[in-house]
């Protein structure tokens, strides 16, 4: 096995590009002895961590190629300066028709309400619509939302005590606050809040049949289309009423692309923020040497949501690119058409960036840790200063309020996670007040 | 050495507004010197700000997500 990174710096790649093709598993096991089939599936003992075969190629093999699903191929970049200036490059493109870019094993990037949403466009298209939201996001605007999020918080979390008996957090709040939080900043009136909640729970399940998938989408767009018709006749304040009448009525947008804007922003923020919060929890109740140090301030909360996102990584599948012209990152050539795997998870791994990762040895550090969770480049997360508010402020309130709040299991090995889901997440955590 | 803070400084700082995709980590890092738009395009503030806000400008161009910010020493 090689010990160094393969040096694609001058030709070895030549004679087995496909030169402009996307790589085909042949191709790729020329280039790389380290070819496998990419999989997430994290070690059975260690049912939190990646993979172990991530921390390999790292150290053996930072550029490497795996196979997915039956045919196709792509890169896959484990290391963090790699990963970062991939995800900085524009070259590389988010969109999944692009030729190249790898779909297999992403189910979901390809549905028709996906491809024109910005989370898979290029600049200029990417620019223009992210322009439309990015200030509602921005630091300014969620300190606005605070005090509604704060109170949103506190109200599910006193809800909690009323449930009979050991609780299920997933369910009765990690899922419950980031949908409350997006409705309200969005405009859906109180009525329609729990069903809202449902279609976004059904709308994220990946796992549905490609009728399934069109039929929730059709749902949620007319659920949308109702919405939308709302604002139009009686505006208020909030997200909805102002896309409406700045991007619809001026023919910007067309409501089917704004029921689409509605659908990526929920879909984006909804299992992401509930996983964070799920696994932040169990983390903290692993480790009560860890939550110490916070009760006792010896160590921040800031410090603690960043790296509580940075080991978890609950975007694991990539961020996917496709390589739209021959591009040399750390020394390795990716060809135009070739497809890439920028692993966020693996790069917040790097031992030569970061302290310990594994789960075992969560540690809060003294300074935020600079980490690719809510990725990089362009595309870098829209909703972080709200998820950060969320995380902030959602997981001090709980442990003040519940101290002692217990897991019926300790079993990290029994824990139940989330299947056919885009993102990482604990399905059940059954904890005692 | 002056103690006028606005003469002393060495910095001076550009946005490439093409770049800026609002995602607001220069303003969380240094508020002082940026700020963002109604498009969450980000502002200089402070074109020339001084050297105190060194440590927070770096921060800034280190976790700006497209690279949109420079720094010219002067
Ligand atoms: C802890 C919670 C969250 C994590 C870990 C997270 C992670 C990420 C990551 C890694 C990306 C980059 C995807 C790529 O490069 O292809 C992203 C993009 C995005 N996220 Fe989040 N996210 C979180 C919460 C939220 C929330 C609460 C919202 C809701 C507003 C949101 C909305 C978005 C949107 C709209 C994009 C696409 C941005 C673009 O393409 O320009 N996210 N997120
Ligand atoms: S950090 Fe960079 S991309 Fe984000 S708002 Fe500031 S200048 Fe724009």
């Amino acid at each position: 096995m090689d010990a160094v990174p393969v040096d694609t710096d001058a030709d070895t790649r030549t004679d087995t590009s496909s030169g402009g093709q996307a790589t085909t598993a042949d191709d790729g096991a020329a280039a790389c002895p380290h070819l496998r089939k990419y999989s997430l599936t994290p070690p059975e003992s260690r049912p939190l961590d990646e993979p172990d075969y991530f921390g390999e190629l790292r150290q053996e093999c930072p550029a490497s190629t795996v196979t997915l699903g039956e045919s196709g191929s792509s890169w896959l970049f484990t290391a963090f300066e790699d990963v970062k200036t991939i995800l900085a490059d524009t070259r590389f493109s988010s969109s999944p028709l692009t030729p190249g870019f790898p779909l297999e094993g992403a189910p979901g990037s390809d549905a028709p309400v996906a491809v024109t949403t910005m989370i898979r466009s290029d600049p200029p298209v990417h620019t223009r619509l992210r322009r439309m939201v990015a200030k509602d996001f921005m630091p300014k605007a969620v300190e606005g939302y605070r005090d509604f999020v704060c109170a949103t918080i506190d109200a599910r979390i006193d809800s909690l005590a009323t449930l009979p008996q050991p609780i299920d957090l997933i369910e009765s709040f990690a899922l419950a606050v980031p949908s409350d939080v997006i409705s309200k900043i969005l405009g859906v009136p109180v009525e329609d809040e729990a069903m809202f909640q449902e279609l976004t729970e059904r709308m994220t399940t990946l796992s549905l049949t490609r009728e399934e998938q069109y039929q929730v989408i059709g749902e949620f767009a007319a659920f949308c289309d109702r919405l939308i018709s709302l604002k139009e006749s009686e505006p208020a304040d909030d997200l909805l009423t102002r896309l409406t009448h700045e991007q619809l009525l001026t023919g910007e947008l067309t409501r089917e692309q704004l029921a689409g804007f509605v659908i990526m922003l929920v879909s984006a923020g909804h299992d992401t923020t509930a996983g964070m919060f799920g696994l932040s929890v169990l983390t903290l109740l692993q480790h009560p040497d860890q939550l110490e140090l916070l009760r006792s301030g010896a160590r921040s909360w800031d410090s603690a949501v960043e790296e509580l996102v940075r080991i978890h990584t609950v975007v694991r599948m990539g961020p996917r690119r496709a390589a739209t012209e021959d591009i040399e990152v750390g020394g390795t050539l990716v060809r135009k058409g070739e497809g890439v795997i920028a692993s966020i998870l693996a790069a917040n791994h790097d031992e030569s960036q970061f302290g310990p990762s594994r789960f075992a040895d969560f540690s809060i550090p003294e300074e935020k840790p600079k980490h690719l969770g809510f990725g990089f480049g362009p595309h870098q997360c829209v909703g972080q200063n709200l998820a950060r508010l969320e995380l902030g402020y959602g997981l001090p309130r709980l442990f003040e309020r519940y101290p002692d709040l217990r897991l019926v299991d300790d079993d990290i090995t029994r824990l139940r996670f989330r299947e056919g889901r885009a993102f990482f997440g604990i399905r059940e955590l059954r904890v005692h007040l | 050495m002056t103690t006028d803070l606005k003469a002393a400084t060495t910095m001076n700082l550009t946005i490439d507004v093409a770049k800026c995709c609002g995602s607001g980590q220069c303003v969380m890092a240094a508020p002082d010197v940026f700020d963002q738009d109604d498009d969450g395009v980000a502002f200089l503030l402070d074109q020339t700000p001084p050297d105190t806000e060194r440590a927070n400008v770096d921060e800034a161009i280190a976790s700006c997500p497209t690279g949109a910010i420079t720094v010219v020493d002067g």
